[in-house]
Formats: structure tokens, sequence, C-alpha cells
């Protein structure tokens, strides 16, 4: 016995009888190390896994490749194939078996580490130290696994599915009890060559690339400008002034761009009273159909109204950790107040907060809420499709899906987003000087 | 002890400091009194307003507000929506700081991996699979059941640990040694050295996760079908224009607890979001 | 490496294998006889069934529905039947909720909505034998025939009329209308009777307050009563085929024109949806700041409830509030329109210089859905409320204008000016068809952007015919790429 143990350090770990019974089925060399508790649950899950693939799993995949046969007849009570739930359930299918084909894998290097472990001679752990461990070297698989499964299910497979949706024919008139098929690239297609669709998504891409910018800039450079404001030596009562921009930090988003949209649209007080005044034309209007740039600019001011305060606690707190000496010598220098914020305060603050500006940049290019609120009612600019002058991509994602029902378009557009989108961010936050020296701090 | 001369330019700019200050008060004001004192206007509907605020005033709003369940159930929009936010909130935040501890103290084979998984699943905005999460949740039988919703908040924010796990990242390791050395397990490590030092770090996850679900619109107005599992925000968004009057009160009960807590944790919130941020 | 690619190569094949046995055939529904389609309906009700009833807002706010539905469980308490309230959106989508069985058992929907549901086989063709139609007029039968299995099925029980009608507050008239406001002497104030001079009363209450007051007041966005405008002057929905779309057809453009005036005297205010409920208000207020409206008789009852609390507000008793309230809000038919479509004239002869309006029109009904556990119970609900006295029950709770020609004769009123509209063919009634669904929002656009142009645009754009009618084609060619990607798709 000892002999071929030693043998086993050397050669390849495959050689081992243990180990090969573990590949053949999980578990069983594991019981063969006399872990018996490890390799008992290590077979029962295996059975249970190839149990629910024989019963369900292998329907599920044949379902997700044919997406129904039968279709249901609702009136005469005759339920069919739900081609939808099916996509769902086909995704749900392939991600247990990627996770059972994991459990799989983790199973065969289990067992090459004890048969190692035995080997070198040392005991074998039994079940109430394998559990130990997980408190102790394994900590992150305990703390990681629920977060992990809770993201595999709604956040992972709702993209899969999204991404599946983009090819098949799903929405408009092909909804359940109607089956959906699979017809490749055809959204896509219908996309780039539709003179509708082609011309809407280049002027909003344009418009959403441009307020992504506009947006981002006004709120981080308004809420640094914000926070140097309030840090002033001059300023008394810092705390009750702070109070008015923590006013518009905590009312819940909906809310205000409700009331903004309110007060500024026609019968509104802002329009009422500068017509009352006289200082603007009868014809004045912020919100209507065609407002295009007054609809724009009421955006970045909204934006700014809810973004800046956040961002302005952000560099308050900051700023505070900022070193004194620093600002003393630099005064000594002679340095005047400008030069102190341009060669001191702002590469500190840029340093530390350009993962929030790559995040503020994210959430902006995707703000749905601000033009959503703002304009309430769905009316289509002309030139555009299914879309409004001020719309950004977000929202016309939204007028195709769920106001207009066109899934499958909806989720090739989403696609197309995403990678745009993935793109970007990827290359702003690799080359970020943060991610870089990510372990400098420790 | 040297006497401070009056100095022109210094008390000029003191006086610029104030008016800014003023100015940026009011504008951050200004939008919060209007919907207040809409909310007690007489009429109920925005174009009786003369000019900016109402001409009577009363109560009869509020008393609308609670009474009128025909209408609108707010009694039950506002139940709905405090269970969702209380239950996520301490599910997310036990996540949340699971994760971001997990993550900083940790180094294993995946670790950048999941955190670059992360960075993209974040850019995925959470309703561009508003249709898939849709067909999810009815496969799972959670429409119309405010725990579907709960389950969608806690699953969301345990995406959100970059900010806590910078924080995490400040605590020096050194510590940690130090408790190992003793013979404590990770787990005990965790429980007695890491909470009590991140203390407003929870606050400022707590405080975070509650914020989501209580003000969210998007995910309960498509999860949710029955009226008498709305939340506030889907409620508020039914109504009337014509009920402005009506979706200000309603605003202010929804909103004024919000305000006291961020007043009253300011300083956590401040501390929070940028010790993480920093050294993110 | 090696271990890899031939696992690689085995998920292939097997994927390959699946996709082979894909390409298997696909059967769909099948056909049916009548009596194999009500089967469902036969036998006694279904015990202690709970069906969800959706109704319209109006209807649950007013707390009619509770009663009715307390009613009906009463009187099936032998079954044990609770049909409770469905409590969701009115205009929730079966489609997307009714697979999954979260829908409503029984609703209550316009045609439009209800024969898209039809069309994609969520609701159910009703026994129309069991149903008490006699006395529906057929054109308001055949919104709900759906041909199917070579079937003339009905998929609704019709209950109330849509259109529009013209409501105005008599208390309002100028003292002197009678002499100023009455050309051709028929008692009837012109600026009810007549387009143009509706037109003219509005411009002068307008001018007259610097524009605290309005004549008329209705939204300029509401695609489904303006359209009435191009209707009346020769467009048309769908032709023989859905290919065929006639909301450009010649004369339209005059229509479109005429509507555009309309909107430079009501002003931006009225581009709003908000406007359709605002008007609630307006017209009841003590202030007085909307005369008259154009809209759905729908409205009448919250109307009058408004208008009595205006009253008792100024002091009178309840009962003689309420007396008042319901003697001068006044609903007549939609004033007749110029021939030659130029509302800004003045008229000399009304007889021979206008006539009566074409309206868009619909018809709500009860459907019940595919979904449902309890057809029978559901029937019996919809049974239920189309008896003559529930029906009537139902429009003096609501206002609503009842399908049955004897109760609309037998309430008078606005009933009564709307029936008469019907059976004259003024009423157009909107396509009950899938297809219809795309027609609203592009509609909706083209009078947001025509009535935008004469009110806060700084630069109009429409003011010649071939102006207009090149929004109208525009229009229709929004119609068709909505129609074809809903095709695609």
């Amino acid at each position: 016995m000892q002999a071929k143990h030693q043998s086993f350090a050397r050669g390849s770990p495959y050689s081992d009888y243990r180990v090969r019974l573990s590949c053949i089925f999980m578990g069983l060399g594991q019981l063969f190390c006399r872990q018996f508790v490890k390799g008992a649950l290590l077979m029962l899950f295996e059975i249970g896994s190839i149990l629910f693939l024989v019963f369900q799993g292998v329907e599920n995949i044949i379902g997700l490749f044919t997406l129904g046969t039968t279709e249901g007849v609702p009136i005469m009570g005759i339920e069919g194939d739900n081609s939808v739930s099916m996509l769902a359930w086909g995704i749900t299918t392939l991600f247990l078996i990627a996770f059972f084909v994991l459990a799989y894998h983790a199973n065969i290097k289990d067992v090459i580490f004890t048969v190692r472990e035995i080997g070198r001679g040392s005991r074998v752990r039994n079940f109430r130290e394998s559990c130990k461990t997980l408190l102790n070297q394994k900590f992150y698989v305990l703390t990681l696994a629920l977060p992990l499964a809770f993201v595999c299910i709604f956040n992972v497979m709702p993209i899969v599915f999204t991404a599946l949706v983009a090819f098949t024919n799903y929405g408009g008139e092909i909804v359940p009890p109607k089956l959906v098929s699979w017809t490749g690239f055809q959204s896509f297609r219908v996309i780039f060559t539709m003179s509708e669709y082609i011309g809407t998504m280049g002027k909003i891409l344009v418009w959403n690339v441009l307020w992504a910018f506009g947006s981002t800039f006004l709120v981080y450079f308004g809420g640094l400008g914000l926070a140097l404001l309030y840090n002033a030596k001059c300023l008394r009562w810092k705390r009750f002034w702070r109070v008015f921009p923590m006013l518009a930090y905590a009312i819940p988003s909906f809310i205000t761009l409700t009331g903004f949209c309110f007060m500024f649209c026609d019968s509104g007080p802002i329009v009422g009273q500068l017509k009352a005044l006289g200082w603007v034309k009868e014809t004045f209007t912020i919100i209507s159909y065609d407002s295009k740039w007054s609809l724009r600019l009421l955006g970045f001011f909204c934006c700014a109204w809810i973004g800046v305060p956040s961002v302005m606690f952000l560099a308050t707190g900051i700023l505070s950790n900022a070193s004194k000496d620093m600002y003393e010598a630099a005064r000594l220098d002679g340095a005047n107040a400008f030069q102190q914020f341009l060669y001191l305060t702002l590469p500190f603050v840029l340093f530390a907060t350009t993962p929030v500006i790559i995040s503020t940049f994210i959430n902006q290019f995707n703000n749905f809420s601000i033009f959503y609120f703002l304009r309430p009612e769905t009316v289509y600019a002309p030139g555009y499709f299914n879309a409004n002058s001020s719309d950004l991509l977000i929202n016309w994602m939204y007028n195709l899906t769920v106001e207009n029902g066109l899934y499958s378009l909806g989720s090739a557009l989403s696609l197309i987003l995403f990678a745009f989108m993935a793109l970007f961010s990827l290359v702003a936050y690799v080359t970020s000087p943060a991610y870089k020296k990510e372990d400098t701090y420790r | 002890m040297k006497r401070t001369l009056f100095r022109p330019e210094r008390a000029l700019k003191t006086a610029l400091v104030y008016l800014l200050v003023l100015l940026v008060s009011f504008l951050f004001a200004f939008p919060c009194i209007w919907l207040v004192l809409s909310a007690f206007n007489a009429e109920g509907d925005l174009l009786t307003l003369n000019g900016f605020f109402p001409e009577r005033y009363s109560l009869d709003t509020f008393r609308r507000l609670f009474t009128e369940t025909n209408k609108y159930d707010y009694p039950r929009w506002f139940g709905n929506t405090l269970f969702v936010a209380a239950v996520s909130c301490v599910i997310s935040t036990f996540l949340v700081i699971a994760v971001a501890y997990t993550i900083s103290r940790y180094r294993f084979k995946s670790r950048k991996a999941l955190m670059k998984a992360t960075l993209i699943l974040g850019i995925f905005p959470n309703f561009m699979n508003m249709t898939a999460l849709f067909v999810i949740m009815t496969q799972l039988h959670l429409i119309n059941n405010l725990w579907g919703l709960v389950l969608l908040y806690s699953s969301g924010s345990a995406m959100g640990f970059l900010v806590q796990k910078g924080f995490f990242d400040t605590i020096p390791g050194t510590i940690y040694d130090a408790a190992t050395l003793d013979g404590a397990s990770d787990f005990r490590v965790f429980v007695s050295i890491t909470l009590p030092l991140s203390k407003p770090m929870i606050v400022y996850t707590a405080l975070t996760a509650f914020v989501w679900p209580w003000a969210d619109f998007m995910l309960p107005s498509m999860l949710l079908v029955d009226k008498s599992s709305w939340t506030v925000a889907v409620g508020l968004n039914s109504l009337d224009d014509s009920e402005f009057s009506v979706f200000a009160a309603g605003s202010m009960f929804v909103a004024v607890p919000i305000i006291a807590l961020y007043v009253a944790l300011s300083k956590y919130l401040i501390e929070g979001g940028s010790a993480g941020a920093v050294k993110e | 490496m090696n271990r890899g690619k031939v696992f690689a190569l085995c998920l292939a094949a097997a994927l390959s294998a699946a996709a082979l046995t894909a390409c298997g055939e696909r059967t769909s529904g099948g056909t049916f006889t009548y009596e194999e389609l009500m089967a469902k309906f036969e036998g006694d009700i279904e015990q202690n069934a709970v069906i969800r009833v959706l109704d319209n807002q109006m209807a649950v706010e007013t707390g009619h529905l509770q009663e009715v539905l307390d009613a009906f469980n009463e009187r099936y308490a032998e079954y044990n039947v609770q049909a409770v309230d469905a409590n969701m959106d009115q205009y929730v989508d079966l489609e997307q909720n009714g697979p999954d069985g979260y829908g409503p058992d029984v609703l209550y929907q316009a045609n439009d909505m209800l024969m898209r549901y039809a069309e994609g086989g969520h609701i159910l063709p009703l026994p129309t034998e069991q149903l008490d139609i006699d006395t529906i007029p057929q054109t308001v039968m055949d919104v709900y025939k759906l041909e199917t299995y070579g079937l003339d099925l009905y998929y609704g029980m019709p209950v109330a009329q849509q259109s529009t009608v013209l409501t105005y507050r008599k208390d309002l008239l100028p003292a002197n209308w009678e002499e100023e406001w009455d050309d051709n002497q028929n008692g009837i104030p012109d600026m009810v009777e007549t387009m143009n001079e509706l037109y003219a009363y509005s411009k002068q209450v307008k001018e007259s307050s610097s524009g605290a007051k309005y004549g008329l007041y209705m939204s300029l966005v509401d695609q489904y009563f303006n359209t009435g405008y191009l209707l009346s002057y020769g467009a048309y929905v769908f032709g023989e085929t859905h290919d065929d779309i006639g909301l450009a057809a010649d004369g339209a453009e005059t229509g479109l024109d005429l509507f555009r005036d309309l909107a430079g005297v009501l002003g931006s205010t009225c581009i709003s949806q908000n406007a359709t409920t605002q008007v609630a208000t307006y017209l009841t207020n003590a202030a007085g700041t909307a005369f008259c409206t154009i809209g759905t008789p729908d409205w009448l009852t919250t109307f009058q409830e408004n208008l009595t609390a205006t009253y008792m507000r100024d002091g009178m008793s309840e009962k003689e509030a309420a007396a008042a309230a319901k003697e001068n809000l006044v609903v007549v038919a939609p004033p007749r329109l110029p021939k030659d479509g130029d509302i800004q004239k003045e008229l000399t002869n009304i007889e021979e210089e206008t006539f009566a309006p074409t309206t868009m029109g619909g018809v709500n009904a009860f459907g019940i859905s595919s979904y449902t556990k309890y057809p029978k119970a559901s029937l019996a609900f919809v049974k239920f409320v189309s008896e003559y006295e529930n029906l009537k029950w139902r429009s003096e709770a609501l206002g609503a204008v009842p399908a049955r020609t004897d109760l609309a004769e037998e309430l008078g009123g606005v009933s009564e000016v709307l029936s008469e509209r019907v059976s004259e063919g003024l009423v157009y009634m909107m396509p009950s068809t899938r297809d219809t669904q795309y027609i609203w929002d592009p509609l909706s656009s083209l009078f947001n952007d025509v009535a935008t142009d004469n009110t806060t645009r700084d630069a109009p754009v429409y003011t010649t015919k071939e102006a207009l009618k090149g929004a109208l084609e525009k229009l229709v060619s929004d119609i068709r790429s909505a129609m074809a990607v809903g095709d695609i798709s």
C-alpha cells in the first residue's frame, strides 16, 4: 500500500483507483478514503442530478431547441406548449448542468487532495473537520454561495434570456399561446435595415452619448463645487446648510421628477409666471409634444438637482481626508486658491473617485427615469420611430418592449447597447489608476 | 493674541460664499416647499394654484388620502412599501457586507474574475431584463408577491458591494493576522473585529439598501398586477394628474421618513460613502 | 486539452441531435364545432367559484362595482359563488397576464381591446342563444363578431356605447343668447349647434377673460375623439383589407385644418391627456372656467356630482343643488361642421352650410377570459350584469349609454342622443381587430403635432392644405411601419 502511494505522489493523480472511482461516480472515491458522510452526500447529489436530468432535464433541453411543438387552444382549455416558459426552463437546466459539471470537478479535486494527504501520511479529515474548514480557509465559499446563487437566478439568467430572445420572433403577434420560433439574426437585420430603426437609433445614440457626458460632467463638477463651497472656512453653521442638499438627496426621484414635470408643464406655475411677467412669448413652452432642447435642458437641470448632492457628500468626505500640510505648504509657496484647487484638490479627488465617475457615467447613460417622468405621455416625435426627441436608448427600449410588446427587437437592441457600454466601461475601468493600484493600499 | 483686522477682500469673499450658499439652498428647498404647500391645496389640482402657491389651504387632501380607499388604498400601499423596504434592507445589508468582506479579505482563484463579472453585470441595467424577469417571476409564482420583490432587491444589491469592499480594504491586515494567531476562526474574526470597526459602513449600507426599494418604481410596476399588492411608488404614479394634491400629500409620507433618516445619519453617510470610494 | 476537445465534440453532437428532433411537426389547434366550443358553459355553475371581475375605473371608484358584486353573490349564494373586484389597472394586459393565471376572469373593455384578445384566443366566444341580445342593434353586435373555425362567433356582451357628445352648462349661457346666439331661432343656442359659432364664442370668451376662461375645453390629443374630424370629411380607418388605410383619404386634410383652427382657440393647456380629466373641474367650478366640452358621455355623472358640490358650497341645499346640476348640464349631439371646413367664417344658413359630423365610436362589453377556471360562473355574471334592470342600474350610476335600444329610449337624454346617432350611421365603429392598436400612437402624434403647430410653435408648418395632406400621408406610413414591425416581430 505504502509503496503505491509513494509512486502516486510523483506520477499522474489519475492512476490512483480512488480518484478513478470518483471520476466514474461522484463520492465513490471519498467512500474508499473512509469519508463516509461526504461520500454519501456526494453520491446522493449525483443520483438526484441524474434523476432530474432524466425526468425533466432532457425534456427542458429539447424544449429549448424546439420552443414547443403543440400550440395551445385556450378557448377550449387545451394547454399547449408555452414557448416562453420553455425558454426559461431550458436556460435554467443549462445552468444546473453547468453547476453539476463544476461540482463534479470539485469532487475530483477533493479526492485528489485527500489521496495526497493520505500519501503524506496525514489523518483523513472527518466530516466535522471538513465543515470546519468552511468556517476558516474556505470561509469565502460560505459567504459567496447564497449571493452568487441569487445573482445567477435574478441577474445572469435574465440576461441570458434577453440575449436569446433577440434571436427569436417573440413579440408583436407572436406571444403565447402562439409558438415562438428561432429566427437567427432576423431582429438585428430588421434593426439595421429598416430605415425607421436605423435612423432613430442614430439620432438617439448621438443624443444619448451627449447626455451621458454632459450630465456626468455636470453632476460631478457640480458636486465638487458645492463640496468646496460648503467647506469654505468662513461659512458657519455648515451642518445646517447641508440639510438643503440632503433634501434633494433623500427625496425619491420619482417624486422629484413628477414634481418638476408639474412645475414646468404648460399649466404649471413656472410657465404661467413667466408669461404673466411678460418675459416670454405667449407660445413659450418647456414640456410639449415636440420640445426638444427645452426638455433636454430641463433634463440636465433635474439630473443635477438629483445627482449633485450625492457627489457633494462623497467629495466632502474625501476633502476631509486631504492632508492639511499639503495646503499649508502650497500657501507658503504663494499658490492662490485657484492654483491650490487645480494642482492639489482636483488631482487628489479625481484619483480617489475614478470609479465613481465611471459608475455615474454608466448610470447616466442608462438614466431611464429622467425622461420617463418628465414626459409622462407616450407621444412619438416626427422622424423618430416609437420614440421622442428627448428619449434615451433605454427609454426607446422600454417603448418597444413594455409599451409595444416588440420583445425580440427590444432584446436585440439591448444587446447592441450592452456591447457598446461594456466595451467602453471595461476599457475605462481597467486603465483607471484606482484599478491598477488596487493592492498598493494593503 | 493677534486681532483680526477688517479686511475688505475677506469680507467680500465671505459675502460671496453666503450669497452662493443661500442661492443653492433656495434652489434645493423651493421645489420641496412648493410640493408640501401643494399638498395642502384645498382645490386639489395643479391649475388652481395662484401663481406658485394655493389660494386656500385645507387638510382635506390628507383626509382623502387615508379614507377614500376605493380610489387609492394609500395605507395599504404604504404598508407594502414598508414591508418590502425593511425586509430587503436586512437581507441586502447582510449579503453586501458578507460579500464585500470576503472579496476584500480573501485571495482566491476566481476573485478578480468575480469582480470583473460584477462590473459587466452592473452595466446591464436592471430593467433591460424586465421582460425576462417577468417571465422568470411568473414561473416562480412570485407575481403579485412582495417576497418576489424582496428577492430581486436583495440579489440586485449584492452586486453593489464595491464601495463596502473599498472600506474593508482600509482595515489593516495586521489586525486580522494577530487575531488569527490567537486561534480565532475566520468567522469569529469577522464577527468580533470587523463588524464593530465598520459601523459607519453598515449604517451606510443599510440606508442605501432601504432607500432603493422604498423609492423604486420600475420593478414593482412590472411585477405587481394586483392593486392590493402595490407599493406607494406605483400607486402614486397611477393617480390622475388632476389629483396633484393627493400625489403631493402621498409623497410627503414617503419622503419625510427618508429625509429624517438621512439628516440623522448624515455623519455615517458622508463617512461611509467616501471611505469606500477613496480606496475602491 | 484533449479531453476538452472530446467534451466539446460530444456536446456539439448532443446539441445537433436535439436540433434535429426540433424539426418535428408543429401541431396547432384543429377545428371545433359550435357545440364543442360551448360545452364548457353547459350545466350548473361551479360550486365555490371565485371570479375576478375587471371593470373600469369609474365603476370601481364610485363603488358601483362592489354593489353589483354583492348583489350577484347574494343571488347565487346557494353555489357559494364569490365574484370579487379584480383590483387591477383597468388596462391590464390579458395577453401578458392571462396565460399565467394572473388576469381577470371577467373583463369590461372596449371593442378594439376585447377583439384583439379574441384574435389571440385569450377570451371565450359566448353562447349568444343564452344571452339577451334581441334589442341590441345588429351593427353593435357585429363589432363583436369574429369568424373562428368557420363559425360566426360573438366574443363580448355589449353593454355600453362609446362616442362623442357635447356637454354644456346652461347657467353659463350669456343672458342674451336668444337674441345674439340663435340666428335660426330654433331654441337651441348656436354655439352648441355648429362648430363655427362655438369657435366664435370660444374666441370671444377667451379674449374677454384674457385667457382665464374657455368656451370649449377638451383634450386636443385625444386621438379617439378627434379622429372624428377626419372621419367627417371622408377619412376611414381600414378599407377592404388592412393594407388600405384611409386616414389620408381625400378630404381628410379639410378636417385636419378645421382641427388646427380649433386648437388655436383652445390653447396649449389642452394639448395634454390631462385635459380629459381636467375638464371635470373646469366645467363645474364656481368660476365656470369652461362653458362646454366634447367627449365621452361617461363623464356626465362625475360632472353632475361636482356641480352639485359647487352649488352646495354656494349655499344650496343638497336636493336643490342636485336638481339644479341635473338641469344645468345639458348633453347634445356634437356640433355640426361646415361643409367647406372653414370654421372661422360667419354662417348664413345653418342647414345649408353645415352637416352632422361623424364621430369615432366603440362598444364596451363584458368578455370572459379563456384562462378562467369557472366559465359557468363567469357566464352567469355576464348574464347578470346584462339584465335589463342591472343595465339600467349601471347607466344611472355611471352615466354609461346602454347598447340596448329599448333601455336607451327609456332613459332618454344622452342615451337617446347617442342611440339616434348610431342608428343614423353617424358613429363610425372603431375596427374590431388587432391592427387597430397600431393606429392610436401615430394618431396621437399627429394631433399633438398639428395642435402644437397652431399654439406654441414659433414657425408653423401646417399652414397649407398640402402640408396637412403631407402630415396625413406620414401618419399612414407610420401606421404601416408599426404594422409591419408588429408582423415581423
